[in-house]
């Protein structure tokens, strides 16, 4: 495979709002390669998900930059963005991830319809993509047969997330965002969920980002950035 | 890509099936008036102008020519003055008038008026563009005291083939001079035709100069006259003067020189109008109330495509998360815009199309009753160039309405980035 080694450099980073002095969030530096699985650990407000925003582009850094894929991200415009993070990044919320008009299918195919190169991606791999989202679907534990026929309202919240994780999956983005993708799960599901994720992201050697304030989670992922540090380095 | 927008665009809708259908439906209503509005205004006035048809002058005593179509074919208002006889016979003998049919008016029943003529004028009179006059039962009338009744007034008062009526005289309901002393017999019922006819009662210019016997000074001065009398003493009953009558020309092409001629007719002063040209300057005058009628179903649309914009707008903010979720797997700013413009103009093609639906059902369902009451007939016509363009305008209006949206969209997809609002 010919994908870069580093996948996520920071440098520098500072975050703050516009009008606001106090710096939201400060990275000095900051490699993450490619196929990591990084645990980033905060409270609800510690600023995750502007880290999060920040790494998919959908913020700006005040001062300092980001290159995702060797690509700096920092001063790429808007619109080539959009399209950049159609590419390469597949993102799980941490509830209410699915449309509801949708059926499962065409909530998983969602991303392929967006996106021409991962769904290039997904056909290099296998060329019945109806095919693969099945296999993802199975590999992460759900009856493909029984499910792709309901209505997205009346799956449980864990059958849910897994819907969530295979469309985040499907075309094989280098880089896996899930913020806070278990709270909505009980203690059970939770480490199951994750275990599935790490497989199917393993297969396709893609960095996954996992934001959560539950640190027992921690011991499973590679590393684990917390939020405080962040965050404490400039605040004073 | 914009393909997979419009998809999602409607099974967003399917989803959403009551709330959309709904509004479908309150636009599409509001579409039907304001289309109906316009068709009937048209086809009222194509009714209107055709009040009476197949004729091309009306001629009567020298009036104002407004004044001489109302009293004549729509009997408002009174003559000033009668046509004599004489005038009549001589100008109707030129030999460039095909035919001619004698009007004369003045008498009454229960409010309804009673039309003078002769044969002819079952025989040539037309209305809405060459109809001839029809029977519902029952024959023109043969006998001196034969009557025939225009539809309202059958209706109206109840009445069939030989009861008896009597006539009064002069206009109005409460008429203390009368000719009951001569009852007539209804022979015929006319079928409806729309027109002043419908309210009229026809007789024959002899029975009424028999109703006049002893009637010379505007009261009567014999009474107990019986019909018999008449009959046994052969009374010769020829008619003095009439108060209009209306001409058929061999030709179209002698009009203008047949109505100067009248219009110099020396021994009379009378007038004669082109009854299209006349109809046309009275409808000017009613044609006020086809426009307030308009604009005020345009007011209609107008507050149904402000309603709508509430329910896209209130719908979106319930949509923030959707939204959010769309952006996560890929769509840009400007995606998430066009899916609100998309939206917004099926809802209104949606409409439109239910609105043309519901107008010529409408069209269909009501054209029977609008034709037995009102003597209105309606004719599925296609939509006019005039419509196409108020449907254009709307469509416009709608694209103007859906950049509301589309940017409240596109700025709350910027501000939640990836972050989802519950």
């Amino acid at each position: 495979m010919d994908k870069p080694k580093q996948c996520i450099q920071i440098s520098q980073l500072v975050f703050r709002w516009p009008g606001s002095h106090n710096d939201l969030l400060s990275i000095p530096k900051l490699t993450i390669e490619q196929g990591a699985k990084i645990f980033i650990h905060g409270a609800s407000g510690s600023g995750k998900s502007t880290l999060l925003n920040l790494l998919t582009g959908v913020l700006t850094p005040t001062q300092g930059s980001i290159s995702i894929l060797d690509q700096s991200i920092s001063h790429t415009k808007k619109a080539q963005l959009d399209s950049f993070r159609a590419n390469h990044f597949g993102i799980i919320f941490q509830q209410f991830n699915l449309i509801p008009y949708l059926t499962v299918m065409e909530n998983i195919m969602l991303p392929l319809s967006f996106s021409k190169h991962r769904l290039s991606k997904a056909q290099e791999y296998k060329s019945d993509i109806h095919h693969q989202a099945m296999e993802i679907l199975e590999s992460l534990g759900l009856d493909e047969h029984n499910i792709s026929n309901r209505n997205i309202t009346e799956l449980s919240t864990g059958q849910q997330q897994r819907i969530a994780a295979a469309r985040a999956l499907i075309g094989a983005p280098e880089i896996i965002i899930a913020d806070e993708p278990t709270s909505a799960l009980d203690a059970d599901a939770k480490h199951g969920f994750i275990d599935l994720l790490f497989n199917e992201v393993k297969k396709t050697n893609s960095t996954l980002i996992f934001a959560s304030h539950d640190h027992t989670l921690a011991t499973m992922f590679d590393r684990t950035l917390p939020m405080d540090n962040l965050t404490s380095a400039h605040s004073s | 890509m914009n393909l997979s927008i419009l998809n999602l665009a409607v099974k967003s809708f399917r989803f959403r099936k009551f709330s959309v259908g709904l509004t479908i439906l309150s636009l599409a209503i509001s579409i039907m008036l304001f289309l109906s509005v316009d068709t009937i205004r048209v086809q009222a006035k194509d009714n209107f102008v055709n009040t009476v048809s197949g004729i091309d002058l009306i001629v009567g005593s020298r009036s104002g020519s407004v004044q001489l179509l109302l009293y004549s074919i729509f009997h408002i208002g009174n003559a000033t003055n009668n046509v004599s006889w004489e005038s009549y016979e001589k100008i109707t003998k030129h030999p460039r008038i095909h035919w001619s049919i004698p009007i004369s008016l003045g008498d009454s029943h229960k409010g309804f008026r009673v039309v003078g003529t002769n044969q002819d004028f079952f025989q040539h009179y037309q209305y809405k563009k060459n109809n001839k006059l029809l029977f519902d039962t029952g024959t023109e009338f043969s006998n001196l005291f034969d009557a025939v009744a225009g539809s309202n007034v059958a209706k109206k008062l109840n009445y069939s083939i030989n009861d008896e009526i009597t006539l009064a005289h002069g206009i109005g309901n409460v008429s203390l001079t009368s000719h009951d002393n001569l009852p007539f017999k209804i022979s015929g019922i006319l079928h409806p035709t729309g027109s002043p006819i419908d309210d009229s009662i026809v007789i024959d210019l002899k029975s009424l100069e028999a109703i006049h016997i002893g009637w010379e000074h505007g009261i009567s001065n014999k009474t107990n006259f019986s019909a018999k009398d008449i009959e046994l003493e052969d009374i010769a009953l020829q008619t003095q003067s009439i108060t209009a009558f209306l001409v058929k020309l061999k030709s179209k092409h002698d009009v203008f020189n047949i109505q100067r001629a009248i219009n110099d007719y020396r021994k009379e002063p009378l007038l004669a109008i082109l009854p299209s040209v006349a109809l046309l300057e009275l409808w000017k005058v009613v044609g006020i109330i086809e426009k307030i009628l308009l604009l005020i179903s345009g007011f209609v649309i107008i507050t149904a495509l402000f309603s709508m914009l509430a329910i896209i707008l209130t719908n979106l903010n319930s949509r923030r998360r959707e939204l959010a979720v769309l952006r996560s797997v890929g769509a840009s700013p400007l995606d998430i815009s066009l899916l609100m413009i998309i939206e917004t103009e099926l809802l209104i093609v949606f409409s439109m199309i239910l609105g043309i639906v519901l107008l010529y059902l409408s069209i269909i369902l009501l054209s029977p009753i609008l034709y037995s009451s009102y003597g209105i007939a309606m004719v599925l016509t296609p939509l006019s160039t005039f419509q196409w363009m108020l449907l254009v305008c709307i469509l416009i209006a709608g694209l103007l309405i859906s950049l509301i949206p589309a940017f409240n969209a596109y700025r709350n997809t910027l501000q939640d980035g990836l972050t989802i609002r519950s």
